[in-house]
């Protein structure tokens, strides 16, 4: 705008604006309604985000999460003796 | 005023060279080379840290948090506790970007002490560099009020979400020569009033 002596930022307002601002889930498809003309939707990321958490669920519901690589380790000697305690700790309170 | 300490970031490590924090000059600057400013709202510490990883020149974290945050089925009700909570969040992730909070509804219009302490809560309690406020008339005798405290401004004129009722919906502004001649008018009190950009 050349009326203009500060800089016009444009949502809506065309390519001659100074600047352009978008809304973050706009441009990135994290909203699920239906974007403004305006709008260019630059990726699909909520559409991302349900595929994740879903296969998440589904991964715990048919227990192939967490798997070998997720645990933690213990000694073989410190397994021995929390066997041993835990033998000992049922006979005395069965 | 869009200077802050260095070691804030200190361990916050970025694959990109170091960029200098965005100015008024600056954008000033922008606009008379005809290098396009690039804007985009961000409401908590992970968008705030993608965005600025990613480039952007001014960061608003908008009224519009009332929806695509809270749910709300419009802007109208987010408060501003809200408002510098979620610019709070937004702060702690920026290196370089600009921080603009977006003054929300029932925030400014009653008048220019209201406006000016609700400004004042954007800048001391989150950090924020600038303030943006919606329409003209009186809201640019607002922004006066604030620009005078010592509060740069961003002013926003046209489609202005908070008073779409007025306006009749959500639809674009100033498509008749009238109403375009009404928009430019309006646009045009707001540098007088001392704002430093414009979103319309």
């Amino acid at each position: 705008m050349p009326m203009l002596h500060v800089p016009a930022i444009g949502i809506g307002a065309g390519p001659s604006a100074d600047g352009q601002v978008l809304v973050y889930h706009d441009l990135l498809g994290i909203w699920q309604g239906r974007p403004a003309k305006f709008v260019r939707q630059y990726e699909q990321v909520r559409a991302a985000m349900v595929r994740g958490v879903e296969t998440y669920t589904r991964e715990v519901r048919e227990r192939n999460y967490p798997g070998p690589e997720h645990e933690y380790e213990m000694s073989p000697d410190e397994v021995r003796q929390l066997n041993d305690w835990a033998v000992t700790r049922v006979t005395n309170n069965p | 005023m869009s200077m802050h300490p260095t070691d804030v970031h200190s361990t916050n490590e970025t694959k990109t060279p170091e960029r200098r924090p965005i100015t008024i000059t600056r954008l000033q600057e922008k606009k008379v080379l005809g290098e396009a400013i690039v804007m985009v709202t961000a409401y908590d510490y992970p968008s705030a840290t993608v965005v600025d990883e990613a480039g952007v020149d001014l960061v608003l974290v908008g009224d519009s948090a009332a929806m695509v945050v809270l749910g709300y089925p419009n802007t109208t009700p987010v408060s501003m506790d809200e408002m510098v909570m979620l610019s709070g969040a937004v702060r702690r992730g920026l290196k370089t970007a600009m921080l603009i909070g977006d003054m929300p509804f029932g925030s400014y219009e009653a008048s220019n002490e209201l406006a000016i302490t609700n400004a004042q809560r954007f800048i001391k309690e989150a950090g924020c560099d600038a303030v943006k406020l919606e329409r003209g008339g009186a809201s640019a005798e607002r922004a006066k009020a604030i620009v005078d405290a010592g509060i740069p401004v961003m002013g926003h004129i046209g489609l202005t979400p908070q008073s779409a009722v007025q306006l009749g919906g959500f639809r674009a502004q100033g498509r008749t020569a009238a109403r375009a001649q009404g928009v430019i008018e309006e646009v045009l009190q707001l540098p007088e009033a001392g704002c430093f950009a414009i979103v319309l």
